[in-house]
């Protein structure tokens, strides 16, 4: 099926689809899914497809700073300014997953020791401080690495972190940034690639929210 | 002869659909995204009722039809079955056979036989051919009966094969039949409208030919599999398993190495040390979920074919050294073999000399510093078999 194809069938079954069930809900959910994959592909913008094989792993996940966004700008009774909200996402390419900021290691992988999915702050403008980073809830995966299924906990297709970054009350300059390492350690149904660090910058001044 | 490359599709990736072969003793990592709702305890609660989710490639008005939604309500309840099943064991404390046991013993016929009366209301209708295909994708053994009644209602060229990579084969496999599963493919690969599908297609019968030791259909299938649809992931594995020019391809002589023994760092392990050994480089590390499933088996062929003259050597990608003393340790596995930590992992002279871009990976070289197997063919059950086969007559059987 071309992409094409694929967009207009996923348009239609997504406009279509009311939901009615929970079972069509998944099924919608995951419709409209590609559908907004489909139309990021149309913009240059895909998620990213892995090309099995590179070394490290680098294609199997893109991680990339999602959006900036200034939740208040005052903060009562305290001192302190914005709260600013940076989003950094972590679009596993299909068919990969990794372990989530907290692993549960199932039975069947008894020793194994994981890599847990982390964001770390490494510099921040003077007076900004961190105040929380929130993941979303894993989501089981399942893998058949030996032949029988096994279910894992894991971060899958895109997965967001949400750092909340309290800025100095006098404001920060207009090149200021938060410069944020990510750890993530990924594989795919056959094979696991090494854990990989990479360091992103959120741009932290006025202005329009980062796409 | 050239084959163009196909336009590729975008989004749709191949998953991994490695186990075509119907004699498999089992199905090797086919993938399986079955999503629950999001959990937010540990693995063992299964707090919703998982759904099957699938690409957007159902058209909407088979999405929309009442009697495919009430199948999968019905299959993902079963798939549930399956896997609630599992997560009460494991909470009971169950042994790693004793989980495998659940597999090996599962039979499919029943649930074949439950979701029938769906096909029966289906029967002839664009949405039954969509259900086969839903039930070969699911992560639970297929029934060879749905197989060949999958093969006998799905077009070679239906779109509902689409509806993921793993269905094909599961239909081919466990079908049971390779010469109408190898013409059914062949239709596949010259028809189907859905380039990822015929990359599948071709994957499969680029291992039917191995299996019939039919090297010129392997060789023009190849090409046309690697030229045809070189970003997909059939034609990767291809390139890795089948590529007349690899390196690690049975029959060559295995790199030279020098590593240091991790138990005694003066002593250094090199493939001249090991000449007149038949032994197994076991490229791992204690983060990587499918080395540890492989555990099992390796202690199994370590333990069988270790007195007679057999060795494994694993050489860890791990971060810190201190994590295989760790997990041998602390965890289940002691390993009780040669092991090695190689500095710089995957960025690696060492993986780059043996072409080694993730793990778990594996070579099984013979006395005289050939290769005798690779990947493949030494995971999981394949491991013992490919070993009884390499040291036959050394093993007492």
């Amino acid at each position: 099926m071309s992409a094409a194809c694929q967009l207009t069938t996923a348009i239609r079954a997504a406009a279509s689809d009311p939901a009615a069930d929970a079972r069509r809900t998944v099924l919608a959910r995951r419709v409209a899914a590609g559908t907004l994959a489909l139309a990021a592909l149309a913009l240059g913008t895909a998620r990213p497809v892995a090309a099995q094989g590179v070394r490290g792993g680098a294609d199997s996940v893109q991680v990339r700073v999602a959006g900036v966004e200034r939740l208040e700008t005052v903060r009562d009774g305290v001192s302190g300014g914005a709260l600013v909200e940076v989003r950094v996402a972590l679009e596993h390419a299909r068919t990969f997953h990794s372990w989530p900021d907290e692993p549960v290691v199932p039975a069947a992988l008894e020793g194994l020791l994981p890599i847990a999915t982390a964001v770390e702050v490494v510099s921040l403008p003077e007076g900004a401080a961190l105040e929380s980073i929130a993941w979303p809830d894993p989501v089981p995966v399942v893998v058949r690495y030996a032949g029988e299924p096994l279910e894992l906990l894991s971060f899958t297709d895109t997965t967001v972190a949400r750092l909340r970054l309290r800025l100095p009350a006098d404001g920060v300059a207009s090149d200021a940034a938060a410069r944020l390492v990510v750890t993530l350690q990924s594989c795919d149904e056959e094979y696991c690639y090494p854990p990989r660090r990479v360091a992103l910058e959120a741009p932290l001044a006025d202005g329009p929210d980062t796409p | 002869m050239a084959t163009a490359p196909e336009p590729a599709t975008p989004g749709r990736p191949f998953m991994s659909v490695r186990e075509t072969i119907a004699t498999a003793p089992f199905r090797l990592l086919l993938p399986l995204l079955l999503v629950a709702a999001p959990a937010t305890a540990g693995a063992q609660e299964r707090t919703a009722p998982a759904g099957l989710r699938f690409d957007p490639a159902v058209p909407a008005r088979v999405a929309d039809d009442p009697r495919f939604a009430a199948f999968l309500d019905d299959l993902a309840a079963h798939v549930d079955a399956y896997f609630d099943r599992r997560a009460r064991a494991e909470a009971a404390g169950a042994t790693v056979a004793e989980m495998r046991r659940i597999y090996e013993e599962y039979d499919p016929a029943p649930v074949a036989a439950a979701l029938a009366p769906h096909f029966a209301a289906a029967s002839g209708d664009e949405p039954s051919a969509w259900m086969l295909a839903a039930y070969l994708a699911a992560p639970i053994k297929t029934d060879a009966s749905l197989a060949r009644r999958a093969l006998a209602a799905i077009s070679p060229d239906a779109p509902a094969w689409s509806i993921d990579p793993r269905a094909l084969p599961e239909a081919l496999g466990p079908a049971g039949r390779p010469d109408e599963a190898r013409a059914y493919a062949r239709a596949v690969a010259d028809g189907h409208p859905d380039p990822d599908v015929r990359a599948v297609a071709l994957e499969h019968l680029i291992r039917d030919a191995l299996l019939r030791d039919d090297e010129a259909a392997m060789a023009t299938l190849y090409e046309r599999l690697v030229a045809g649809h070189p970003d997909s992931k059939p034609a990767a594995r291809a390139r890795e398993l089948y590529a007349p020019d690899r390196r690690m391809r049975p029959g060559r002589p295995v790199p030279d190495f020098a590593v240091a023994a991790l138990d005694d760092p003066a002593r250094t392990i090199t493939r001249d040390s090991l000449l007149g050994r038949t032994y197994l480089m076991d490229f791992w590390a204690t983060w990587c979920g499918p080395c540890i499933t492989e555990m099992p088996y390796l202690h199994a062929a370590h333990e069988r074919f270790g007195p007679h003259g057999f060795e494994i050597v694993s050489l860890s990608f791990d971060l810190d050294p201190a994590d295989v003393a760790r997990f041998r340790e602390e965890g289940r596995w002691t390993m009780p073999w040669r092991h090695t930590f190689v500095e710089g992992g995957i960025d690696s002279p060492l993986a780059d000399e043996f072409d080694i871009v993730n793990i778990p990976r594996a070579i099984l070289v013979g006395p005289d510093g050939r290769i005798l197997a690779t990947n493949e063919d030494l995971r999981g059950e394949r491991l013992a078999a490919t070993l009884a086969e390499a040291m036959a007559g050394e093993d007492g059987s």
